[in-house]
């Protein structure tokens, strides 16, 4: 019976037309695969974007703040002025003037921020570093 | 297969039904006719997908870049300049359109807090087709520029 | 009897054709599909080759944004970004069809053979304009070029 069968050629056209549809199907399914997977990086790199831009906003945020703390402060004092901050912010004084550290962090991404001013002269406050890192650093 | 077939059907008098008929041929060209349609479907879905995932990248750099020029800037002003937008002399709440190739990018600009500068705060959005593309949402201080 | 034979080379010689135009058109189906696969595949590969070498520089300039150690110069390989950092000074460039960062020491020129292949790139050019450099990546000729630019911000 099973001899019968196999040896018989009735409806091999439509065993190679099954086989043609089966190579078409794994062809498209591996182009959707690839479409799918650049889709899907766009997304990520979206998501990274986002998270970086929400600590960069935190960022400045922070920076506003420190200056307005050092405008209020007493002439020739602006350390004072930023005492408030002082268990996120680290605050050296150098020669001359004073460094201002902080970070901020959104999800995996961070930056790092250090502001640089130079004694007496709280219109001098400027950003001397803004890097980005991530938790892994 | 096929050699067996012609030398049964050109045989005289033989009456062997072995090999492909006519039939069976045509109903598989039609059914392939039929199965073709639907799957090339997917690889339109394909070529689809691929062409808005391009689409969503490159809109999410011109995004990228538009907001870099805004938080490098030492005003809104120059930054503004820099992007060829024509604004007013003094903006505290507003929005711009700047038409791109495909798509046109939207910058909403808000200031807010009161600061010796002026903290702004950002969104840039790439909309085509009433749809947004890529969007960027952060906040900028501008140290050099008094609040207005 | 004749007429019998005749009748039958006929029916053979249009079942031949016919599975002629099957295999045919088999093969037609199986050429688009795989025309439409390879397109797909070659295209997400120059693209993402041109996209990997900006968001590179990109994420290399956000690293190192100290004051006046990021700047974009001319060395033998062309437009070349420069990144200070001390006693060393890291140059990425493009050259022979690829994309190359070179780890040299301060004041010293890079060379092509102590530096890394990024990623195989068709062009690049750099614009410094003092607060934003401006990348272009080019990658794949013809038809199938593909560009990517954009600005980075320097903060500091």
């Amino acid at each position: 019976m099973i001899r019968k069968l196999l040896t018989s050629k009735k409806g091999s056209s439509s065993i190679l037309v099954m086989l043609l549809m089966v190579v078409l199907v794994v062809f498209g399914i591996a182009a959707l695969t690839t479409a799918l997977s650049n889709a899907r990086l766009g997304q990520k790199v979206a998501d990274r974007a986002e998270s970086y831009y929400a600590a960069e906003s935190a960022a400045f945020e922070r920076f506003a703040a420190i200056d307005k703390a050092i405008t209020n402060a007493p002439p020739h004092d602006a350390i004072s002025g930023l005492n408030a901050m002082r268990f996120d912010t680290q605050i050296a004084q150098v020669d001359g003037g004073v460094t201002i550290t902080y970070e901020t962090w959104s999800g995996d991404v961070g930056i790092r921020c250090v502001l640089a001013m130079t004694d007496g002269d709280i219109g001098s406050l400027h950003i001397t570093e803004w890097i980005q890192t991530t938790r892994d650093d | 297969m096929i050699i067996h077939a012609i030398r049964n059907t050109l045989r005289q008098g033989s009456r062997n039904e072995k090999g492909f008929t006519l039939v069976e041929v045509i109903i598989s060209i039609a059914a392939l006719g039929i199965i073709c349609a639907v799957l090339l479907r997917l690889f339109v879905l394909a070529g689809a997908t691929n062409n808005q995932a391009n689409d969503v990248q490159d809109a999410q750099i011109a995004v990228t870049s538009a907001v870099e020029v805004l938080a490098a800037s030492d005003t809104v002003y120059d930054a503004l300049d820099a992007l060829g937008i024509s604004h007013s002399d003094s903006i505290t709440a507003e929005s711009f359109v700047c038409p791109k190739d495909g798509y046109n990018l939207i910058i909403d600009l808000a200031a807010r807090g009161d600061y010796p500068g002026t903290l702004y705060d950002i969104s840039v959005s790439a909309q085509a087709d009433d749809k947004d593309l890529a969007a960027i949402s952060t906040s900028t201080y501008y140290k050099e520029q008094t609040h207005d | 009897m004749r007429s019998r034979g005749k009748v039958l080379a006929i029916e053979s010689i249009v079942v031949m054709l016919t599975l002629i135009l099957f295999a045919f058109v088999v093969f037609l189906v199986i050429d688009a599909g795989t025309g439409a696969y390879d397109k797909i595949l070659g295209e997400k590969d120059t693209t993402q080759s041109a996209r990997v070498a900006y968001s590179y520089i990109d994420a290399k300039i956000k690293q190192h944004d100290k004051q006046d150690c990021i700047s974009v110069t001319e060395t033998a390989f062309g437009n070349t970004l420069r990144i200070d950092s001390g006693a060393y000074t890291t140059y990425i460039f493009y050259a022979d069809g690829a994309l190359f960062e070179c780890l040299a020491k301060a004041d010293t020129p890079p060379k092509i053979s102590a530096a890394n292949k990024i990623t195989d790139l068709g062009g690049i050019d750099l614009v410094d304009s003092g607060d934003v450099i401006h990348i272009r990546c080019t990658c794949g000729s013809g038809e199938a070029r593909r560009v990517v630019e954009g600005t980075v911000g320097l903060r500091s």
